[in-house]
């Protein structure tokens, strides 16, 4: 994984500095609360609805052994034991005392970590594939693009205040798992027909309460132009997105009220602009850097294995719960002989996304052991260990297990993404994991889910989506009624290559019908679906909303 | 000559329930806020002092209302972001920020290991 150079440390440890200075001067009255808060959400440190929260950034979600035991070091001395998973492939913490930020702080700078562009109206974390690197079909390793981009964005004082927060997601198969279409910028890493590698790029995706998916504007860019076209992209969105109204400022509006073709024509023109200034005044990295940031990615050297496994063999006959757990969260690795693995944050009745210190150790301890010391979170609210040979997986296997991380449920309906919704949210209108622990509870038997197969839910407990709603096979978004909770499904939405926008299917449903309600559609799923191999998506594109439909509203008069 | 002030129970007043950011003057208010060092949910009480407990917080109504928020928000030594929230006579939460109160009074709901004074919400 990169690590960081003499700039980088000596930035963040400034950074660290400069921020206890901050701090110092809030308490003792020397700036006002107005002048504070733009300085602390700089820092990823916000304020919800019983505490602070500090959003700590996971570049593209890669971890290292030691930097989960340092956030799990933070969860212990300075929050109440547990981390959370963002859907930007984030941690966040959920009480921190202002007080003890700087110190926080400081102790994440020692190993490469800060909350710097986790908020605010800049270039978000960069996300991408979890299992990058690792991925039998990808083109190439997504991280290095990721990890140039981090450097290109950072503190970039162009786009520090950019009318609206600013999202760019980079997959590198064509199966995309870092939800592309549904961001600023999405950027497929693809090979042209000489066989060299590029980008196909998308802009104006995104969710919240006018959700788009986005439009490809251009379908090969040389790998060697993307900062002048990214540039190009950020200085046509800079010019022209709108600063008067907060709900029509992402890049999404700009290039629906521009048009496609218009706003991509204005890109290209920024983009000779920069192809003028030649190699010496652009803003392109030179291949020596890109070759210095690949060296950051060339991953473990995993050597060939026997792809048949006999103690894997051995385990899946004697270990049923091993065998579930294998059948959805063991994937493909491109080397034979490893696997990756999904690290479900799902299990029943905790909250989505949730890691106490005592598992994060154990998970740094098991990507040690077992994993090549290296660990992913994922925008589904779950981690990852890219590399796990097989002969290891159930030794693997029973060590997650026994942390409570062995929830066999990755991608099936149990495995749920939720919003801290109004538990801890200040925006929020309705409770999201309450509703998350119940669909849980509901479907608990995993023999009952895996019959049923994929199926992603997702919950929002408002309009600003955080829970990706928009996207879920079966959403459910969260709406107040004068005072009370309500909830909204939609159906057929998806975050793939095949991504689309959930249809809204009827009335809100009260708290009490809408677990009922997630049971029905499911029922009437099994009822259609062509064979068990018809996934519940592929089913919804078949016969439309109208079949569930009448099953979730048959009762209404 | 007529009185021209406006009337302060139909004044839009500072309430923060889910997305709402402003809501009526009308019934009963108590002012509560985020303790700045810690982050913990607090109440303005008859004193001019804050309290973690809602039931120590003083319920006024009308321009009495805007008056202790405005001197509320001198207090930025201890206190961010207050505004106005409804309460009933027996300083309950109220109106439409009525569960988004609760949860803040009593804690995540989800976490009955982290509640408050109170009991949990349902």
């Amino acid at each position: 994984m990169y690590v960081y150079d003499e700039y980088d440390r000596a930035m963040v440890l400034d950074r660290v500095e400069e921020f206890r200075g901050q701090v110092q001067r809030r308490l003792s009255g020397a700036i006002t609360e107005d002048e504070f808060k733009p300085l602390r959400l700089m820092n990823g440190l916000y304020l919800q609805l019983h505490a602070y929260m500090l959003r700590v950034a996971v570049p593209y979600g890669t971890l290292s052994p030691h930097q989960l035991r340092v956030l799990a070091s933070v969860a212990r001395d300075y929050d109440r034991g547990y981390a959370h998973v963002s859907t930007r492939q984030n941690f966040q913490f959920n009480w921190p005392k202002l007080k003890d930020v700087p110190d926080i702080l400081a102790r994440l700078a020692e190993a490469e970590m800060h909350g710097i562009q986790t908020s605010g109206n800049c270039i978000r974390n960069t996300t991408t594939d979890p299992f990058a690197g690792a991925a039998k079909d990808e083109v190439e390793d997504p991280r290095v693009t990721c990890e140039a981009i981090r450097q290109w964005s950072t503190f970039h004082p162009e786009f520090s205040f950019l009318p609206r927060k600013f999202k760019i997601a980079v997959t590198a198969t064509a199966h995309d798992r870092a939800a592309i279409q549904v961001h600023d910028i999405g950027l497929e890493i693809v090979r042209n027909e000489a066989g060299e590698a590029g980008y196909r790029v998308l802009v104006g995706g995104g969710q919240g309460r006018t959700p788009h998916i986005g439009h490809f504007i251009r379908e090969f860019l040389p790998k060697a132009e993307l900062f002048s076209y990214l540039e190009a992209i950020l200085r046509v969105y800079n010019l022209h997105g709108r600063r008067d109204n907060l709900y029509k400022a992402r890049i999404k509006i700009l290039v629906s009220e521009m048009g496609v073709e218009a706003f991509a024509k204005a890109v290209e023109e920024e983009f000779e602009h920069f192809r003028t200034l030649g190699p010496g005044g652009s803003v392109d990295l030179p291949p020596t850097e890109w070759k210095r940031i690949a060296s950051h990615f060339e991953g473990p050297n995993l050597s060939p294995r026997d792809t048949d496994s006999a103690a894997f063999g051995d385990a899946l006959g004697q270990d049923k719960g091993f065998a579930q757990w294998v059948r959805t969260n063991v994937h493909p690795h491109r080397q034979p002989g490893y696997v990756s693995v999904t690290v479900s944050l799902k299990p029943q009745g905790k909250p989505p996304g949730d890691i106490t210190d005592d598992q994060l150790e154990a998970l740094a301890d098991i990507a040690e052991r077992h994993g090549y010391g290296d660990v992913r979170t994922t925008h589904e609210q779950n981690m990852v260990l890219p590399h796990v040979a097989l002969d290891d997986l159930h030794t693997a296997y029973q060590a997650l297990s026994e942390a409570g991380l062995g929830t066999a449920n990755h991608g099936l309906v149990s495995d749920i993404i939720a919003c801290p919704g109004l538990d801890y949210c200040n925006l929020a209108n309705t409770r999201s994991i309450p509703v998350a622990n119940r669909i849980q509870e509901r479907f608990a038997d995993i023999e009952q889910q895996q019959a049923i197969g994929e199926l992603k839910v997702k919950i929002s407990g408002c309009i600003n989506a955080c829970g990706h709603h928009h996207v879920g096979h079966i959403g459910i978004l969260g709406v107040d009624k004068k005072g009370e909770e309500f909830y909204q499904l939609t159906l057929g939405g998806s975050a793939d290559e095949n991504a689309a926008i959930g249809d809204i299917v009827g009335r809100g449903l009260s708290t009490e019908e809408v677990v009922d309600a997630v049971e029905r559609v499911v029922e009437r799923y099994l009822e259609l679906r062509g064979s068990p191999e018809e996934r519940f998506i592929e089913a919804y594109r078949r016969v439309g909303a109208e079949p569930f439909k009448e099953a979730l509203y048959a009762d209404a008069v | 000559m007529s009185d021209a002030r406006p009337d302060p129970n139909r004044q839009p007043v500072k309430i923060q329930a889910g997305g709402v950011k402003k809501g009526k003057n009308q019934g009963l208010k108590v002012v509560t806020a985020n303790d700045l060092l810690t982050g913990e949910v607090i109440y303005f009480t008859m004193d001019r002092q804050w309290s973690v407990s809602l039931d120590e917080a003083h319920a006024v109504e009308g321009q009495d209302a805007l008056n202790l928020l405005t001197e509320a928000a001198l207090d930025e030594a201890t206190a961010v972001g207050p505004y106005l929230m409804d309460v009933e006579e027996d300083l309950s939460p109220s109106g439409r920020g009525r569960l988004r109160e609760l949860i803040r009074e009593t804690g995540p709901t989800i976490h009955p290991e982290f509640a408050r004074a109170k009991g949990t919400v349902h």
